[in-house]
């Protein structure tokens, strides 16, 4: 199994801990207990020394080595006491407990009348003693020496430390373990939390993310932040799985929708007259349109048609709001006006009673801007009149490009009973009229620059004389370049007509 | 009334292996005398020699009757030469043994700690008769009240081969000593023998207590010869006086080596034969024995003639409960005549005392003998400031496979 890199992390800091603390506690307590001890062996060397040099000073005084290295030779088997001897008032050594022979460096060691003295000797070839010497009756009878071994310091130092530092280990053996039990406690759910949710970024929710189950019970079982977590998953994986299956009927009826706004937009285009050149046989016009809405159905419209053969009639259309109640409106406006302009000659009395239909009724509170105007084909007469629609440009014979006249009437279906003008203007053979809605003047860039009146007017003076069609596709060319990608957000309509009587 | 002979014969039965079971049961007015000695280590040579030489007179006085008509009983345990053993087993003879005296002890630093231990007994009496060691203490206040000895002290025994040395020329003495109070009274004994002199030791050594023939003496033999003595004495036990000898001998070193009487002659002979024979090399020449009893060869002497005739007799066997059947007694020896004279003397004070057999008289008794004839044309006497029977010493070296007495000392003159 791979370590756990948590486990690995902890098991690195426990190493250095008690290495820190294994040397720490060695120093010290070695150091310590060699203090304690020495002191220790000092104090009982002196008392020892005390004790004999005491109860020797017949002995010595009597000679009697004998009975002087009986009772020497009983503080050997004394712990830590390597040796005893006794100096007699003229400095020989009477009674030792040295084998085979007295160590030359005794020789040098003198005691002191006064007091026990205590040096630190070291014996060639056998070790480090502590020498003790007590005087006997004030040095006159002589001096008792004890050495104490320092070896026995060591070796006592040696097997405390071991005892410790065995203990330090069964500890160290001891945390490892309780470390590894804990850690794993911990890092095992997250492992199954991240496999878990690892797995959960592939997966594609059409069917229950599998390991759910133990994900859940982890929560339920474990009441700590890894509980938590694991809730929070599992919360956050149902509201992922919700979000994702209404995204999906969303997005259905998305589907749907656009479908139906498709067919939509089909029965839109095929209400108005799509077929160019719309009368061959008249060959005193010419007359191009086109429209593009900003979504799949729009609230603009054009139309003509001959009321008779002398008289064209053509307009242009634009209703408030966008999208499929400004399409529904555009065709009740459009069908209103057919009849409209069939019944009445007179373009101010068209308006008026279109507007006085579109308002009945009208409780969704929209209103069409419209243009409309009359082309009496054998005198090149125009007569229309403006429902506060954007006034088209008139395009002379000389190149000059001009608004017409404003006959000042206000956008239908607001208020009834409105009045509207007409005014006349006389084409003359190629001579036209530029039409448009408000989505070509107010196409925007990227910077939402409009594309404004004077693009345009400046645009439609590049191209006088040409055909409609060149007329409308250079203007689209125009307004397609200025917005340069820039999204389409009003419907664009343009209608063209050249006058081309002789 | 009529026994059932089954029951009778069981209770007979009974009675006889509770008499053999029950320890000292023995007689009521038997009397015990209790023994500690080596029975086993390295000096166990000792214990037993000396306890078979008493043996052998023990039994030939209980066979016609005992003492005052009471039998006499040796009571012996093994301290194996270690004096916390040794006051261990006092403790035991005295208090559970209840034991009528102490005799036949064997060892100096046995010994020299058993000595507190008998004043402490002061209350009940207890002496210890003829210790198996020459050394000083226990011939000294405030010892010497308690302890009787019969052979002369080591002091005496070094002194005599000091002064035989010196007037040989050999002036220039090493010691080889046991490190403890044997060997030190041994060594004390040589000092002040070479202080008459004007003389000091040449050289020192020492050895452990306890060491045997198996061990290396080879650093003893190292630090003593750079001394360039004329003579060592060695104050040990006879193991390791062998070891000793064999290694200085292997050395090359064929200066005189002489020991006191306590090493064992016979059983240190023994050793250095053995070697003798397997290694082809004579080891028994130039030695020299300081003895505190005559010759066991010396048939002149009564004593040795009763000696050997009972030894032949009984040929007494170490106590079965200390000493294994491997052990291969000596025939004659020097330590088990010294056991048989200590125990004619012991006798010989109890029919003095007197069949009550009161304790608070025995060393008034001891100290009245005169001058008694032990047998070997030395008297034997006491006095209340001297609790020493005899102080004459013997000196004997190799001859042929045995110690017998030096005749001439001019082969050591140089």
């Amino acid at each position: 199994m791979k370590m756990s890199k948590l486990f690995y992390k902890t098991l690195v800091i426990i190493v250095l801990l008690f290495g820190v603390i294994a040397t720490a506690t060695s120093v010290l307590s070695g150091w310590n207990l060699y203090q304690r001890l020495t002191a220790q062996y000092r104090s009982k060397g002196t008392a020892l020394a005390k004790s004999i040099a005491d109860s020797s000073v017949e002995t010595l005084l009597n000679s009697d080595a004998a009975t002087l290295q009986a009772i020497i030779d009983q503080f050997l088997e004394i712990e830590g006491i390597s040796y005893v001897f006794v100096v007699d008032a003229q400095g020989a050594i009477i009674a030792h407990t040295f084998v085979p022979r007295i160590p030359a460096e005794l020789f040098q060691v003198h005691g002191n009348k006064h007091a026990t003295s205590i040096q630190d000797i070291h014996i060639t070839g056998v070790g480090d003693f502590i020498d003790v010497a007590a005087p006997v009756l004030v040095g006159v009878a002589g001096y008792v020496h004890i050495g104490l071994n320092k070896e026995t310091i060591r070796a006592a130092i040696r097997s405390a430390i071991i005892g410790q530092q065995s203990l330090m280990f069964a500890i160290f053996l001891i945390s490892v373990l309780v470390a590894y039990l804990l850690v794993n406690r911990v890092s095992q759910p997250l492992n199954q939390l991240t496999a878990h949710v690892k797995q959960l970024a592939v997966h594609d929710f059409s069917t229950p993310v599998s390991g759910q189950a133990e994900i859940a019970r982890l929560s339920e079982n474990s009441k700590d932040e890894i509980g938590e977590l694991a809730a929070s998953f599992l919360s956050m994986e149902r509201t992922l799985q919700h979000s994702i299956e209404n995204l999906k009927a969303t997005t259905a009826a998305k589907e749907r929708i656009e479908s139906e706004l498709k067919i939509a937009r089909d029965i839109q285009m095929s209400i108005l007259p799509r077929i160019f050149p719309p009368f061959p046989k008249h060959s005193e016009f010419d007359l191009y349109a086109t429209i593009e809405p900003a979504r799949e159905v729009g609230g603009d419209f054009y139309d003509f048609f001959l009321i008779d053969d002398d008289q064209l009639c053509f307009t242009i259309g634009d209703v408030s709001g966008k999208g499929v109640p400004a399409s529904l409106f555009m065709a009740v406006t459009k069908t209103l006006w057919r009849v409209t302009a069939n019944k009445y000659n007179r373009p101010d009395r068209v308006l008026a009673d279109l507007n006085n239909e579109l308002c009945r009724d009208n409780d969704s509170g929209m209103f069409v801007t419209v243009f409309y105007g009359i082309l009496h084909l054998s005198t090149g007469e125009l007569e229309y009149s403006n429902g506060g629609h954007n006034l088209p440009y008139f395009l002379s014979r000389q190149g000059v490009v001009q608004p017409l006249e404003n006959t000042g009437g206000m956008a239908l279906g607001v208020m009834e009973d409105v009045t509207y003008r007409t005014k006349a203007i006389a084409l003359r053979a190629g001579e036209g009229l530029f039409l448009y809605t408000d989505g070509v003047t107010e196409a925007m860039d990227s910077a939402e620059n409009l594309f404004s009146e004077s693009r345009l007017q400046a645009c439609l003076q590049q191209v006088n004389g040409v055909a409609p069609t060149e007329v409308i596709r250079h203007a689209l060319e125009a307004v397609k370049q200025f917005a340069a990608g820039a999204e389409q957000n009003d419907d664009i309509t343009t209608l063209a007509i050249r006058y081309l009587r002789q | 009334m009529r026994r059932n002979p089954i029951t009778s014969g069981c209770l007979s039965w009974f009675f006889a292996i509770l008499w053999l079971c029950v320890p000292n049961w023995g007689h009521a007015d038997d009397i015990v005398i209790g023994m500690s000695a080596a029975f086993s280590g390295p000096s166990a040579s000792l214990g037993i020699e000396l306890y078979r030489g008493s043996m052998a007179y023990i039994t030939h006085v209980n066979s016609m009757g005992g003492v005052n008509d009471r039998k006499l009983v040796l009571k012996a345990y093994d301290d194996q030469y270690d004096p916390v053993s040794a006051v261990e087993n006092t403790i035991t003879l005295v208090e559970k043994d209840r034991v009528f005296l102490l005799f036949d002890y064997v060892g100096t630093p046995t010994v020299t700690r058993v000595l507190p231990l008998l004043k402490r007994y002061s209350d009940r009496q207890v002496s210890l008769f003829f210790p198996y060691t020459g050394a000083q203490p226990q011939r000294e206040p405030p010892y010497d009240a308690f302890v009787f000895n019969l052979r002369a002290s080591y002091r005496q025994e070094t002194e005599g081969l000091v002064e035989r040395f010196v007037q040989m020329g050999r002036k220039r003495i090493a010691v080889l000593y046991q490190a403890d109070a044997y060997g030190r009274s041994g060594w004390d004994g040589v000092r002040r023998a070479l202080k008459k002199y004007a003389l000091e030791m040449v050289g020192e050594a020492t050895y452990q207590r306890g060491a045997t023939y198996a061990q290396s003496f080879r650093e003893q033999v190292d630090i003593l010869r750079p001394a360039n003595p004329d003579a060592v004495i060695v104050i040990g036990a006879y193991a390791a006086s062998a070891a000793f000898i064999r290694d200085a001998r292997d050395a090359n070193w064929d200066l005189p080596i002489a020991n006191l009487s306590f090493v064992g002659s016979v059983p240190m002979l023994q050793l250095l034969r053995e070697s003798s024979q397997t290694r082809g090399k004579d080891y028994t020449a130039n030695l020299i024995d300081a003895d505190v009893v005559p010759s066991y060869d010396d048939i002149s002497l009564p004593a040795v003639r009763q000696y050997r005739e009972l030894m032949d007799r009984y040929d007494p066997r170490p106590p079965a409960d200390l000493v294994g059947e491997a052990y291969q007694p000596l025939h004659y020896s020097f330590v088990s005549f010294e056991g048989f004279l200590n125990a004619k003397l012991l006798v010989e004070i109890l029919s003095r005392l007197g069949t009550v057999a009161d304790k608070a008289a025995l060393p008034a008794t001891v100290e009245k003998m005169g001058d008694y004839d032990l047998g070997i044309a030395a008297p034997v006497s006491f006095r209340p400031d001297k609790h020493q029977g005899l102080d004459t010493v013997y000196y004997t070296t190799v001859q042929g496979d045995r110690f017998v007495p030096i005749s001439d000392w001019q082969q050591w003159q140089r």
